[in-house]
């Protein structure tokens, strides 16, 4: 394969083509890319590491409905191997009109899964009643600051709190879009009891445990000790569980262990995901789709380019060039422009991604999507384009 | 003249993929928001059949908190004599400083005018009595927090006073009043010295269905400077995640716009660059350049009309066909996409717009190449 030394393709339709085939491919990154953070920022709620687990309700519909018992708490603590452990109650509220998540941790306990930064303020303990941290994005949406007091009203019960905005934080999850309380007000606001969380996740040494061994663990000492009572537990615990104990009435609990699951944390929220049909797969499916149909106007734009310098191949075709020829050149050519365009469109999609985030328009369920690049949009975004480019020219016919 | 020349320029092969370009180009957006306007319409379903509640509160119009909220301590008879109400209680909340042998603790103060009420509402466990006049009631966590128990004595210091109060019960809401001190209202009131304002009042119905009805004719009795706020606000809830995924719909459907200008540059340019003869026809038989921009700028539109008319109907009905073959196969009975009129006018006239911004540049360049030799 050998390309044509002459230079018959004129610069400022060449600029023009790489324009709309830029527009082509910011149009797939755009709609790939935020379908891929929402899709992201859902199955990394609980977190994004591999050696973060989660232990959920398995009757729940969503993350967020699900109950267990806070005693299974002290059971994974108990595991060997298991680092550190946080029992969460989340509820759906609203403060000031506006949907919101609060997160109800033990403070410590979460610090231990998730660094929190403090931008403003201080932290919370587990013995700040009336208080609460938010993070940074849940601040700049709701305008509150450190000393304001925000009204929360319940979503899953009929009960609201009022709190003390202490802290604004940072985080590198979407803790960030959440405001975070002491376990029991999130036990209020989620409509359950003292010993009772929606959640418990812990992280592990994955060299010595996994999920399937925390479970069957569970299970046995479940099954030898059908009806544990949490308070004394014949677990070990550490300070801040011994401190939470002697703050919070804690009942007797009993641990269906078919009820529960336990999964590494982003399995846990992409199954949930999956039950409505979501994976990255079909989401990157429905991004080609998108580019399908706007594959028409890259069409007609390489179909112009062609046209527009169809006497100049004309007169190479009658000086003997061979119509494959002219084709192979304009095919490797278009392919590399079309390599440029998929990097112009994966940059300029992060732009406008990073602008809307910031203007705040880019929210699911009350979380920011956040760009993140994915080789296989990149990847992707790069052979659709070339696919479309070749098909285009081979079926075009030069004048003999 | 011209009549016959749009219809040299409607023949060519070239119309039909312009029209397909634009109608592709609008069917994606038109299919989206009909799968958003469906996603939404299931959300506010849900919100309205979910409980709205029976329990709300009146607060001061302009409060954000329940602790910047002053209202009319005279409100509560107002809400008590109203029939459809089951229960009414007025509250005053306040920060106080409990001192203890465990040390110093910033503690809300809850004054209600019927304790009891108030508690049993909460569907309360209580370990001793109900406070009556200079008594309190200690919330469980606050009790093991600052190590209080029945019979101990409250050292409250508000304003710099000192105030003893004796605890008669340890209680269970598993509500804020848990790490609360609540006392009667008249005893709050010593304490604070205020006695004209609460900060607001606490009303459930006996009836949530009739919940609109009894809101509207309780809202004429009460004073302009006073809002009722439902506590559990699924519907508020389900209509800001709705609003989030508007704005996201609308957000991503700017650059479907950007690519329709790019679209409709596209077809105008092959227009100029497959006509030069029959422009160049015109040109002879007299046509100035304003005509030829006129047509190519007409034709363009006509192009862009046809395109999203076409998109419009293959939006539709592609998105409501995908939902049937989605029903018939996964038995989803709840997927039925639709448009409403005024989502077709904007996507129509927001479509019409990016084309004839695209083609503007176009068909000037183009008037100016063909006719170049005649003055505008």
């Amino acid at each position: 394969m050998s390309l044509l030394k002459t230079r018959y393709l004129r610069r400022k339709r060449v600029l023009t083509l790489l324009v709309i085939l830029t527009l082509t491919s910011t149009l797939f990154s755009v709609t790939a890319y935020s379908f891929l953070g929402f899709y992201n920022g859902f199955t990394n709620y609980a977190g994004e590491e591999s050696d973060i687990i989660a232990v959920y309700s398995k009757t729940g519909g969503t993350p967020f409905s699900g109950i267990i018992p806070l005693s299974v708490a002290d059971r994974v603590t108990a595991v060997e191997g298991v680092v550190a452990v946080s029992p969460e109650a989340i509820a759906p509220s609203t403060i000031n009109d506006q949907s919101v998540f609060i997160r109800g941790v033990i403070p410590q306990d979460l610090n231990a899964l998730n660094q929190l930064t403090i931008l403003q303020g201080k932290s919370i303990s587990f013995n700040n009643t009336d208080s609460c941290i938010v993070g940074k994005s849940l601040a700049d949406r709701l305008q509150v600051n450190v000393g304001d007091n925000i009204l929360a009203f319940s979503i899953l019960s009929k009960r609201y709190v009022e709190l003390q905005v202490v802290g604004v934080f940072q985080s590198g999850s979407s803790l960030n879009d959440e405001a975070i309380v002491p376990l029991y007000v999130g036990q209020w606001l989620r409509g359950i009891s003292y010993d009772q969380v929606t959640l418990v996740r812990a992280q592990i040494d994955t060299s010595q445990t996994n999920s399937n061994l925390i479970y069957t663990e569970i299970a046995n000492k479940t099954a030898s000790s059908p009806a544990p009572s949490v308070t004394p537990s014949p677990t070990q615990k550490n300070d801040v569980q011994k401190q939470m104990e002697a703050l919070i009435p804690l009942a007797q609990g009993n641990i269906k262990v078919g009820d529960i699951g336990i999964e590494e944390s982003q399995q846990f929220m992409a199954s949930y995901l999956d039950r409505y049909g979501i994976s990255k797969d079909t989401l990157v499916i429905l991004s080609v789709v998108v580019l399908v149909f706007a594959s028409a106007t890259a069409i007609s734009a390489i179909t112009l380019f062609v046209r527009q310098h169809s006497s100049d191949i004309d007169i190479i075709r009658a000086i003997g060039v061979s119509s494959r020829k002219i084709k192979t050149d304009l095919i490797v050519k278009m392919v590399i422009w079309s390599l440029i365009a998929t990097a112009l469109g994966t940059a300029v999609s992060a732009a406008v991604i990073t602008a809307f985030q910031g203007l705040g328009y880019l929210q699911v369920l009350s979380h920011t999507i956040v760009f993140q690049l994915d080789p296989v949009v990149v990847a992707a975004n790069f052979i659709l384009l070339s696919v479309l480019i070749g098909l285009n020219i081979a079926r075009m016919e030069f004048k003999q | 003249m011209q009549s016959l020349a749009f219809k040299m320029l409607f023949r060519k092969r070239g119309t039909a993929s312009a029209i397909v370009t634009i109608a592709l180009l609008v069917a994606l957006v038109t299919a989206v928001n009909c799968l958003v306007n469906n996603i939404n319409a299931q959300t506010n379903v849900i919100g309205q059949l979910a409980n709205q509640g029976e329990t709300f509160l009146i607060t001061s119009k302009d409060a954000s908190s329940l602790s910047d909220s002053h209202i009319d301590q005279t409100i509560i008879n107002k809400v008590k004599n109203n029939s459809a109400i089951s229960y009414a209680t007025s509250q005053q909340i306040t920060q106080a400083t409990l001192t203890t042998s465990r040390g110093d603790f910033t503690v809300t103060l809850r004054g209600v005018d019927n304790v009891r009420a108030f508690l049993q509402n909460s569907k309360l466990r209580v370990d001793g009595l109900v406070s009556k006049e200079n008594e309190a009631n200690v919330g469980i966590i606050l009790s093991k927090l600052a190590s209080l128990g029945k019979n101990d004595v409250l050292n409250l210091t508000f304003n710099g006073e000192l105030t003893q109060i004796k605890v008669v019960g340890i209680t269970q809401t598993n509500e804020q009043s848990d790490t609360e001190i609540t006392m009667p209202l008249s005893t709050l009131q010593a304490i604070t010295g205020n006695s004209n304002t609460v900060s607001f009042v606490e009303f459930s119905l006996k009836d949530p269905s009739q919940a609109h009805k009894v809101l509207g004719n309780l809202t004429e009795t009460l004073p302009p400077n006073v809002k009722v706020t439902g506590i559990r606000q699924v519907a508020t809830f389900a209509q800001d995640i709705n609003n989030q995924t508007v704005v996201f719909i609308n957000a991503w459907s700017l650059t479907i716009y950007v690519v329709m200008v790019a679209a409709s540059y596209v077809v105008a340019s092959r227009l100029v660059n497959e006509s030069e003869y029959e422009f160049s026809l015109l040109k002879a038989l007299g046509a100035k350049r304003k005509i030829t921009f006129t047509m190519i700028l007409i034709y363009v539109l006509l192009v862009a009309l046809v395109g999203c008319i076409v998109g419009l109907s293959l939006g539709i009905v592609g998105s409501q066909t995908a939902a049937s073959l989605v029903r018939w196969v996964w038995g989803n009975t709840f997927l039925a996409p639709f448009l409403e009129v005024n989502q077709a006018a904007q996507i129509l006239s927001l479509a019409f717009a990016a084309s004839f911004i695209g083609c503007i540049y176009p068909a000037y360049k183009g008037t100016q190449r063909i006719g170049g030799e005649n003055p505008p």
